[in-house]
């Protein structure tokens, strides 16, 4: 009687999955923040809708033995290219074959340019709790919620019609924000040194903010510009991996993003017919992709270069 | 004996169905259960106030099931939920 015809689905999946990541937290006696999804929903900055993961962002301390905790009941790492690990470092996904969604552990958040350890007490400090398949999971409070959401969506590419619509969704409620929780918005995006990622959308909501930072004094930001200024490209993303490089090795990892590795395109492109003929059409037909992004790619370092913070997806009319 | 629901569980009741993750025996017990049906009749007796024979007697009436059956499947998924550690026995 127990062997049910059901299916697990993602709907019922994602919130265990919340409270499985906080019971195995808590076991270790660490601690763990869900973030985006739930969190989101709770302080109404979207839509209530299906998540395909959880997004679990634990104390830096304590990440490797989450990991590894994970890991013993079950949940294993998603095989990636060495470009898409180093361009997901931010986080490590885990899977688990009997589970119809993802866990995303992470260890920091992209466009949160403090050190991880100060992001995290930050916005532990502001926690709030709810309630994910009845079991009580610690969320970012009001502050932290909407610069999570804000980046993420300022990070994702303007193409995407959802992010537009739950960038334009998250600025609305934000208009009806009290002057104190400006100010604590503000202080907080101060504090986690998200002033400079976060300000297409802190300037939307007319916060006053100092000067930008200038090109050249935080590696990071100046990535983050560039990334986001060419509209998330894969290849201004690429090259982001390639700048990380020192001079001497650039020549051979350009190569590796123009002409990639056969184990390395495979698993970006499963679907590749097996057979040399395949493999090359497909390297081909990567390498003319990458061509139709230099100007975006461009856009972003000359972005970088000018020290400027611009988003598309902050551009769109509202 | 009154059934009860042990502690430390998380679970999503639906409308025809639960989901339930046993979170104390995570290492050994790494899915979540869904139960319908009979069961999740049963499941849904199971609320720390009834004893084996009163979710029964519950069940015949709701269903109009023939008594033996339903006192077997009771019989039947209590132990299969005992030996999982899904619930627990509390004196009444």
């Amino acid at each position: 009687m127990v062997r049910s015809e059901l299916q697990l689905l993602a709907q019922d999946a994602v919130p265990l999955a919340h409270a499985l990541s906080e019971h195995v937290a808590r076991g270790l006696g660490t601690r763990a923040l869900a973030i985006k999804g739930p969190s989101a929903t709770h302080h109404a900055l979207r839509e209530a809708r299906l998540s395909a993961d959880a997004d679990i962002w634990v104390e830096p301390s304590g990440f490797e033995l989450f990991i590894a905790a994970l890991e013993d009941r079950g949940w294993h790492g998603r095989v990636g290219t060495e470009v898409s690990r180093e361009l997901t470092e931010h986080s490590v996904t885990l899977i688990h074959g009997e589970w119809p969604c993802d866990i995303d552990v992470h260890r920091e958040f992209p466009g949160l340019l403090a050190p991880a350890v100060t992001v995290f007490e930050e916005l532990w400090a502001g926690r709030v709790y709810l309630q994910q398949a009845c079991v009580d999971i610690a969320v970012p409070g009001l502050a932290g919620a909407i610069l999570i959401a804000a980046l993420h969506a300022i990070r994702t590419p303007a193409q995407s019609p959802r992010h537009a619509s739950e960038f334009r969704q998250l600025t609305a409620r934000c208009e009806f924000l009290t002057p104190l929780q400006r100010e604590d918005l503000a202080e907080l995006a101060a504090k986690v040194n998200a002033l400079d990622t976060a300000r297409p959308f802190l300037d939307s909501l007319g916060i006053r903010l100092p000067g930008p930072t200038p090109y050249g004094v935080s590696p990071a930001l100046d990535e983050w510009r560039a990334r986001i200024a060419a509209d998330g490209s894969r290849a201004a993303k690429r090259w982001i991996v390639v700048a990380r490089r020192p001079l001497r090795q650039r020549p051979a990892a350009i190569w590796r993003v123009l002409w990639p590795p056969e184990q390395d395109l495979r698993q970006d492109n499963p679907i590749i017919p097996s057979g040399r003929i395949a493999l090359n059409w497909a390297r081909t037909r990567r390498l003319l992709h990458v061509a139709r992004q230099v100007p975006a790619t461009a856009r972003g370092r000359l972005a970088a270069r000018r020290g400027v913070s611009r988003s598309s997806i902050a551009d769109q009319p509202k | 004996m009154i059934a009860s629901v042990a502690d430390g569980l998380a679970h999503i009741t639906h409308d025809t169905y639960v989901v339930v993750l046993n979170l104390p025996q995570i290492e050994t017990q790494q899915s979540p259960y869904i139960f319908e049906g009979t069961a999740f009749q049963i499941w849904q007796l199971i609320d720390g106030t009834r004893t084996e024979a009163q979710i029964v007697d519950q069940l015949v009436e709701t269903t109009g099931a023939e008594r033996e059956v339903v006192a077997r499947d009771t019989r039947d998924f209590l132990a299969t939920l005992r030996g999982l550690g899904l619930i627990e026995e509390l004196n009444a």
